[in-house]
């Protein structure tokens, strides 16, 4: 493997911090092998591999930026940890005994903390999909532009068609309510 | 929530970080005093925190997608200029081997053709499958798909206009049917379902005979219509399908289960489900109990109307991995949902919601003679 040779885990972590696409892309293509060896010696396929790979992927680049990632261990033995904490779940999801994994590699058990930190982090995401979804496409769109783009009210007005950006204020308003009770709603219920 | 228009300003901006000395004083006194003011700022501090931890999610996953992609592609393309060259180099023996390997195929056909109907004497129908193979390969540019009955609503007359169903799998207004519904189309209408006057046109921007897929565009986006999810698990014999499609005017359920893992004549990108299916059924999803898209309509059984064909939904990602490597690098890229959002709705809410995705499709064709 050259690109391993390119990088070594200081420079992936600095790559992950800047979004260096080239650095994430070697990273992912270096360990990608082994958990699919993993997921295919465990009663998965290749797209099974796929889909964990990128679920344990996407958690490593954000506790990365997020600065809980433990340096003390190695992202390969990381990625591996977690890929095994997401295929388990999912096999148990789809209801099928795992009496021992066949391993292909060391790993490190997850804290409690890191555990609980990703199940609540998913909790998140799917309450805010689900928010998200059931709001009008003008409302997505115009809190997407407010908070994420972080646009201003005349451009917005403008991109969406409102005729002024007092006007777009006052949807905003309104959208926020809506979305505020869809997100807080499903909370009570699970 | 009952606090007014300007304190949720005023909490926009001291998260946003936009607030000036003086509104950070009022700011801070407001929290210290206010109960409900201090609620409403805790909850709307992590609804944003919550939004971009959201996109930053999807935009890791976007990215990873392509990585994958790049990965998976390099990967299969370097086998194949290396098998290219030498096909060229020993063409001759190569057709003088494939010419043997096909008469040993169907002698050996034969073979067991006579076994089976041995075996299964009372059995007709998979005496007549067999046949058809053998019949498939003596007369090897017969195509596959040629002999299904297709699900085109077609009317006699000369104006050459077919129904059909599609569904949207993108936001951005890319929809998803059949290729044999738009073959030769002049003109493609989508339909809103439950309401007759909102039609729009859409664009056949891609299609694949292959898979018999074609994606739509539309840019006019119905509000509140949320994309359906494609899976790519392969489902079990027995699993519980429905489908949703337009046989008449009026969005129509029918359900039932997995009957095989292959379709007609053992293709093997196709799934055979017993759910009857009528013309006009074609290019609806095949939907799991979980609310996931496994296939797409693409026709039934000549003779047996519980046999119902769907291609795999693995090929629909296929599909839309070759239209984002073909297309030009001005137009946007069409991605999937990553998730399933329906998974945790009751049955209804899940047909409900997957309805406002399924779309009827008029088309008009040009008459060839």
């Amino acid at each position: 493997m050259k690109e391993s040779e390119l990088y070594n885990e200081k420079d992936f972590i600095e790559g992950i911090m800047t979004n260096n696409h080239f650095a994430i892309a070697s990273l992912y293509r270096l360990h990608f092998p082994l958990i699919e060896q993993f997921i295919l010696s465990n009663s998965g396929n290749h797209h099974d591999a796929k889909d964990v790979y990128q679920d344990a992927f996407t958690i490593l680049i954000q506790n990365i930026r997020k600065g809980v990632f433990r340096q003390d261990s190695k992202i390969g033995t990381y990625l591996y940890s977690i890929c095994r904490r997401q295929w388990l779940k999912e096999l148990n999801r789809r209801r099928h005994v795992v009496i021992d994994f066949h391993e292909v590699a060391p790993y490190i058990d997850l804290l409690t903390e890191e555990d609980q930190e990703i199940t609540k982090q998913e909790i998140r995401f799917e309450r805010l999909d689900h928010a998200l979804i059931n709001l009008s496409d003008n409302c997505q769109n115009l809190i997407k532009r407010f908070y994420l783009l972080r646009e201003s009210m005349e451009q917005i007005a403008k991109a969406i068609g409102y005729t002024n950006a007092a006007n777009a204020k006052n949807q905003k308003y309104k959208c926020l309510k809506r979305l505020k009770s869809l997100y807080f709603a499903k909370q009570h219920n699970q | 929530m009952n606090l007014d228009h300007e304190s949720y300003e005023l909490i926009d901006r001291y998260i946003l970080n936009e607030c000036t000395a003086e509104e950070k004083l009022r700011f801070e006194k407001l929290l210290e005093s206010d109960e409900q003011f201090r609620d409403e700022y805790e909850s709307q501090l992590e609804l944003i925190k919550a939004l971009d931890e959201h996109d930053e999610k999807i935009k890791i996953g976007n990215d990873l997608q392509s990585i994958h992609r790049d990965m998976t592609r390099k990967d299969r393309r370097s086998p194949k200029s290396v098998r290219i060259t030498k096909r060229k180099r020993f063409l001759s023996t190569i057709a003088i081997a494939a010419s043997v390997s096909i008469i040993t195929f169907i002698s050996t056909l034969q073979i067991i053709n006579r076994k089976v109907y041995k075996a299964n004497i009372k059995d007709n129908t998979a005496i007549e499958e067999l046949n058809g193979r053998i019949d498939q390969i003596s007369d090897q540019q017969k195509n596959i798909r040629g002999k299904l009955d297709i699900f085109e609503q077609s009317t006699p007359d000369k104006n050459q206009t077919s129904f059909g169903s599609c569904v949207l799998i993108n936001s951005n207004g890319y929809y998803l049917t059949n290729a044999h519904l738009v073959k030769k189309a002049d003109s493609v209408l989508i339909s809103k379902p439950r309401s007759e006057d909102s039609n729009y046109y859409a664009k056949v921007i891609f299609r694949s005979n292959e898979y018999d897929l074609a994606l739509l565009y539309s840019p006019y986006k119905t509000a509140n219509t949320s994309p359906v999810f494609v899976s790519q698990k392969t489902p079990q014999l027995g699993d519980y399908l429905f489908t949703l499609g337009y046989p008449k005017r009026g969005i129509v359920f029918g359900e039932g289960s997995l009957s095989s893992h292959t379709g007609h004549l053992d293709d093997t990108s196709s799934y055979q489900v017993s759910i009857p299916a009528n013309p006009g059924n074609s290019g609806g999803p095949i939907v799991n109990a979980q609310g996931e898209i496994i296939g797409l309509v693409t026709g039934r059984h000549p003779n047996n109307n519980a046999a119902t064909y769907a291609i795999k939904s693995l090929y629909i990602e296929t599909f839309i991995q070759d239209y984002n490597q073909s297309k030009d690098s001005l137009t946007a890229e069409v991605t999937l949902l990553r998730r399933n959002s329906l998974s945790k709705l009751s049955k209804s809410k899940k047909i409900e919601s997957l309805q406002n995705a399924v779309f009827r499709i008029e088309v008009n064709a040009t008459k060839e003679n």
